[in-house]
């Protein structure tokens, strides 16, 4: 290994993991509920930390971006960086917008697989291949992305050029179409449509090819230069740029904003709320509005709720204990008695709590 | 002629005569109705057949008022003989459409021939667009898209030949075609000039040779352009105004998210930092480029084709499965020949105008992409049995006819069997018109009704019985305000009284009154078997109503409105 690439990897490594490691505990601030599974299990060995429960899968992921780059090398030992698919991988890999928030999420990103219809499984394959979802519009059902796409689309108009350029395809370029294909095959077997964390297999692919496109194109834009040329390049790098700027101000800003204002925030007080006042009552009943309540308000309060006290069921008319708090969503409020409501950041009303 | 010749005509008509036949066969039944942009292209054909003006009274027009919408009247001048053969009929109408439909088969493989020189290349060709599913579907109602994808087959084929043997009169009517694609469709005044543009460029060499025949073409094109050009100056917003009313520029949607994002962005920040992330140029492009790269979606191109309900059949995408693996390959070889370098840019700027349009992606906007596609399948097939070994060659065969025909069955099937059978998706087709005005026919012909016309109803009257064009040219009444699309609406011919919609039981002048399901108002309560009641319980006596064939559902009605109830 040269002395460039070494240089290159240890920058890459670097500026992964301090994009992925800024306000890790805090950004994105709801913790998902596949997050909650996972924090379930293991609170009582790391503690109730945001930041420590997602470490690990940050470390692992920040690390497939050198790693994609050594396995890239190993097929296509690279003379120039510059025209260097690998190399250009790990750039959009450092600052893909996917990556960068998958990295922040403690989650496991495949399930069981489903008893599919050919017809779900096909329509499936065929969404997870849209250009315009992959570049363009991007995830909004698991928050994957933020007023993008999964990938910068700067990248899309390197890889039309080059696509149209090349003669032969090397191997990079079909190790990417299979990771693609096997990755979008996968995701398509998955529970969910949309479900943009399920195909970060076919991402690692698309990365990859987008990487192999700006080589070809690096590469090809060097060959006998003129204005054209060299307007074209400029152009593309003064897109890129934009969009990678514009991609961590969404990612900073707009994705934070939509993860303030998920539903799963709002047990973030109502655990606040319990720890003061669960003394005060014999039994809590919860209307089940929303998913995990126990495993939620366990983290949130850092075990400190009495969970034996917590009842979860819909039918509340059945309860008529003395000495019984209701929490409840807010279209079952009724005018009197309420003893608190509980907000989310965003300022939107989601539940209350009254004793029966 | 050649033996190989011989074989390779008669095949290549037999295919043209499958086509014609997919596209023709049960034609009163499939698609289940008759659409009101088709009565305007019936009824303006027996119009100009009668008067020479269209159904408004302007004398051989470029564009037909309709619904205020001035869309290109090439269609109804080509119905014109078809009604004066069979008189004013869906068949009469429609065959111009089925026509040119059957036609782009023979036309594209042609080209596949001219191009690839390869006999098998050009006969897949025509089998696999005898039965593309969105031609088939398109092409089985009278439309204008089915003609300017004819016209611009035909001009870049008269192109293609006249690059190898520049004779005028190849190039000439290659002119003609273009013009033709012009006069026929909004769509092919852009696709039209940007492949004469890449056309021109390709046979750069041999248009220097012939410039001069490639000067009187010009001035020949330009001539017979001059009535829609005089046209576009004069009235600039007339020739706009059916693609800006359909135009995502004028909806603004873009806006609103370029708001949503500023209203979340962090408080206190500077301005200009703002607008350097959320800015209209940004949101433009955003829209622009997210809905041309839907038409090179996967899903809608092969799998579950156009989100447009009247466009779509269930089960199938807009062109078969087997094309999915074909046209790839196709495309990539033909960048690399200058010779088929026309097939993949023509397949780039095809959604080009489509891209700008409120509902995409559109199948009906890009329907003269299925001349490239199918061609660059037909390259990606020959490519594929040529290079692999035979044992391997023979698998990919056996996979790709699997495919094909599996695709092709649930296309029929949905087509043939779902649509039918679907009150939504039969709903598209203006089902039961006919039964409709029949029922309008038998009512006391003195009695003047209300027609609440958010279905255009006025537009079958007038086609199923056959009005006579210069009474209707002396009577009609057009509504002086424009509707929220710009189009003026008719407000009354004869008895019929007509109203955009009826959101007050006062609008009403009449007895009689006629009104669709989707048009019920708040005051009215459908009832499926009994009279519906308004508001205040007041019985109003339906004289009639329509049922659905297939759901058994009511879908129009006439009622008759006790006058103390008005």
């Amino acid at each position: 290994m040269s002395h460039n690439q070494k240089l290159y990897l240890l920058i890459v490594s670097f500026l992964s993991l301090s994009l992925r490691l800024i306000k890790l505990g805090a950004i994105p601030a709801n913790l998902s509920q596949k997050e909650i599974l996972i924090a379930d299990k293991i609170a009582p060995l790391i503690g109730y930390h945001q930041l420590v429960l997602r470490l690990p899968f940050t470390l692992i992921f920040s690390f497939s971006v050198p790693l994609l780059v050594l396995l890239v090398w190993r097929i296509n030992q690279p003379k120039q960086l510059i025209f260097d698919p690998g190399a250009w991988t790990g750039v959009l890999l450092t600052v893909s917008p996917w990556h960068l928030l998958l990295s922040r999420r403690a989650e496991i990103l495949l399930s069981y697989w489903q008893n599919l219809s050919l017809e779900d499984i096909g329509q499936r394959f065929f969404s997870y291949l849209s250009l315009k979802y992959l570049f363009l519009s991007g995830d909004n059902v698991f928050l994957l992305s933020a007023s993008s796409g999964l990938l910068l689309s700067a990248s899309l108009i390197s890889l039309f050029i080059s696509l149209m350029l090349v003669r032969k395809f090397d191997s990079v370029f079909w190790q990417a179409l299979v990771i693609i294909l096997v990755g979008s095959a996968l995701a398509s077997l998955q529970p969910h449509l949309d479900n943009a964390p399920a195909l970060f297999i076919a991402l690692f692919g698309w990365t990859l090819l987008s990487g192999w496109g700006i080589a070809k194109l690096a590469h090809w834009l060097q060959l006998k230069p003129n204005l054209l040329k060299v307007s074209l390049a400029l152009a593309l790098l003064g897109i890129f740029a934009y969009q990678v700027v514009s991609s961590l101000h969404n990612l900073y800003i707009h994705h934070q904003k939509k993860s303030q204002a998920q539903w799963e925030l709002i047990y973030k007080p109502l655990a606040e709320y319990l720890v003061k006042n669960q003394d005060h009552y014999l039994k809590i009943l919860i209307i089940p509005q929303y998913a995990y309540p126990l495993k939620y308000l366990n983290w949130y309060s850092k075990g400190k709720i009495d969970l034996k006290k917590i009842v979860v069921d819909k039918y509340s008319a059945d309860y008529q204990d003395k000495n019984m708090l209701l929490i409840g969503p807010i279209h079952h409020k009724q005018d009197f008695n309420v003893a608190q409501e509980f907000f989310l950041e965003t300022g939107s009303e989601v539940l209350f709590a009254k004793p029966i | 002629m050649t033996r190989g010749k011989k074989t390779y005509f008669i095949w290549l008509s037999l295919i043209v005569l499958l086509g014609f036949l997919l596209r023709f066969v049960g034609f009163n039944q499939y698609p289940p109705g008759f659409t009101a942009d088709e009565a305007v292209f019936g009824y303006n054909a027996y119009s100009l057949l009668k008067t020479g003006q269209d159904e408004f009274g302007r004398s051989l027009p470029v564009a037909l008022k309709a619904f205020g919408d001035y869309r290109p009247a090439l269609y109804s001048y080509l119905a014109v003989p078809f009604v004066w053969l069979l008189g004013l009929s869906q068949l009469a109408t429609r065959l111009p459409s089925m026509l040119a439909g059957s036609l782009t088969i023979l036309v594209a493989a042609l080209l596949a021939k001219v191009i690839t020189k390869n006999q098998l290349i050009s006969l897949l060709v025509a089998l696999l667009l005898a039965t593309s599913p969105s031609h088939i579907l398109i092409s089985r109602f009278a439309d204008m898209a089915p003609l300017s994808s004819l016209f611009l087959a035909l001009g870049v084929w008269l192109l293609m030949v006249w690059s190898q043997r520049p004779k005028l009169l190849w190039l000439l009517v290659a002119c003609l075609s273009f013009v033709l694609s012009a006069y026929s469709y909004h769509s092919a005044r852009v696709t039209g000039p940007l492949l004469l543009v890449c056309l021109f460029w390709l046979n750069f060499k041999t248009i220097k040779a012939n410039l001069k025949q490639v000067l009187i073409s010009a001035a020949f094109g330009l001539v017979l352009l001059s009535p829609l050009l005089a046209f576009t100056l004069k009235f600039p917003e007339l020739a706009v105004r059916r693609g800006l009313s359909e135009s995502f520029l004028r909806q603004k949607a873009y806006q609103i998210s370029a708001w949503q994002l500023i209203s979340s962005d962090a408080p206190g920040q500077h301005p200009l930092i703002t607008r350097f992330f959320h800015n209209q140029a940004k949101a433009l492009l955003t829209q622009y480029f997210g809905n041309y790269l839907e038409h090179l979606s996967a899903d809608f191109l092969f799998w579950q084709g156009d989100p447009n309900e009247r466009f779509q059949t269930p089960l199938s995408g807009v062109y078969n499965l087997a094309i999915l693996i074909l046209a790839p390959v196709g495309f990539w070889l033909a960048l690399h020949s200058r010779r088929t370098l026309i097939l993949p840019l023509w397949l780039l700027i095809s959604p080009l105008i489509s891209s700008i349009g409120l509902f995409t992606p559109n199948s009906l906007h890009t329907l003269d992409s299925v001349v490239p596609m199918t061609i660059l399948a037909g390259i990606g097939a020959h490519h594929l049995s040529s290079r692999l070994k035979p044992q391997k060659a023979k698998l990919a065969i056996g996979f790709l006819s699997i495919t094909f025909i599996y695709s092709l069955l649930r296309f029929l099937y949905g087509y043939f069997v779902i649509i039918p059978q679907s009150g939504e998706l039969r709903w598209n087709w203006y089902p039961q018109m006919q039964a409709l005005v029949a029922s309008l026919n038998q009512l006391d012909q003195s009695e003047p009704l209300t027609v609440v016309n958010s279905r255009n109803i006025h537009q079958f009257i007038l086609f199923y019985n056959q009005i006579e064009p210069s009474w209707y040219q002396q009577n009609v009444v057009v509504s002086e305000l424009v509707d929220e699309n710009g189009f003026n609406q008719i407000s009354q011919f004869g008895r019929f009284h007509f109203i955009a919609n009826l959101s007050d039981k006062h609008q009403i002048s009449t007895r009689l009154l006629v009104i669709d399901r989707q048009s019920i108002p708040d005051w009215l309560i459908w009832q499926e078997l009994n009279p519906p009641l308004d508001a205040d319980n007041l019985l109003t006596k339906p004289e009639k109503i329509i049922y659905d064939q297939a759901t058994g559902q009511p879908i129009y009605l006439i009622l008759n409105i006790p006058l103390k109830n008005i």
